[in-house]
């Protein structure tokens, strides 16, 4: 998938990947990768803009760590990073739903 | 002659083109350098001789000028963290200033508290000339 395609979706994601625990930006990247499948063809080198805007917009925390003999910067959700993802979460999904009429050719009952 | 490190070479053009306070820019360096570092162990375990796995985690990691466009253009922490903290004083200092305004306003001849009580006092007088005349 083109990296076009997916802005606006990356801090969404890299809020979920982190929903399941820390990470440092390269375990981030290759979560990512995993769980798409090798789908997304996102420079990962973007994602550090993006972890460190979360960063400052309180929704991240982070911390060096030395990992396999290595420092490493590690992050994690706060608390409104989680309820972030959960409110990611159920947008993507009514956006999804939405998109997925207009192509079925059918229309969702207005809420 | 040595072959440079592409990865420090790399390290080295994206540190050129940031704007960023030391700071930042030093932690992002220094993320950035583990972060491929660690691609190309990846590599190495994907059995490609070390050129090749640096050639790979660059290729992945996109161009430099990208990044440093992208890190670029994100508010510097003091700068946020400042205005966090300036926030709450400016609101209260605002209310306060509103509050204070407010009550000079009130007891200005022609505010509207002032006209409320002329007119109550006209009110009051209309009614006493009206009792007088109804005597």
């Amino acid at each position: 998938m083109a990296a076009g395609e997916l802005q606006g979706h990356v801090e969404g994601m890299l809020l979920a990947v982190l929903s399941n625990g820390p990470l440092h930006g390269y375990g981030v990247a290759e979560e990512l990768r995993r769980r798409s499948g090798g789908e997304f063809d996102l420079a990962e080198g973007t994602i550090y803009p993006a972890l460190h805007r979360m960063e400052l917009a309180g929704l991240l925390g982070s911390h060096w760590e030395v990992v396999g003999g290595r420092r490493r910067r590690v992050y994690e959700l706060s608390s409104s990073g989680q309820r972030a993802v959960v409110d990611r979460r159920s947008t993507w999904q009514t956006f999804r739903c939405a998109v997925d009429a207009v192509f079925a050719g059918g229309a969702l009952e207005a809420s | 002659m040595a072959r440079r490190d592409p990865i420090e070479t790399y390290v080295r053009e994206l540190g050129d083109e940031l704007r960023a306070p030391r700071r930042a820019r030093r932690r992002l360096l220094r993320e950035v350098r583990a972060h491929l570092h660690d691609a190309v162990a990846a590599g190495r375990c994907d059995s490609l001789d070390t050129g090749h796995a640096a050639e790979r985690a660059l290729a992945r990691f996109g161009p430099a000028d990208e990044m440093a466009s992208q890190f670029n253009r994100l508010p510097h922490r003091r700068r946020v963290l400042l205005r966090r903290a300036l926030v709450p004083w400016l609101a209260a200092a605002a209310v306060l200033t509103t509050s204070a305004s407010a009550s000079v306003w009130a007891f200005q001849p022609g505010s509207a508290h002032s006209s409320e009580r002329q007119s109550m006092a006209h009110a009051s007088k209309h009614h006493r000339a009206h009792k007088a005349r109804a005597k």
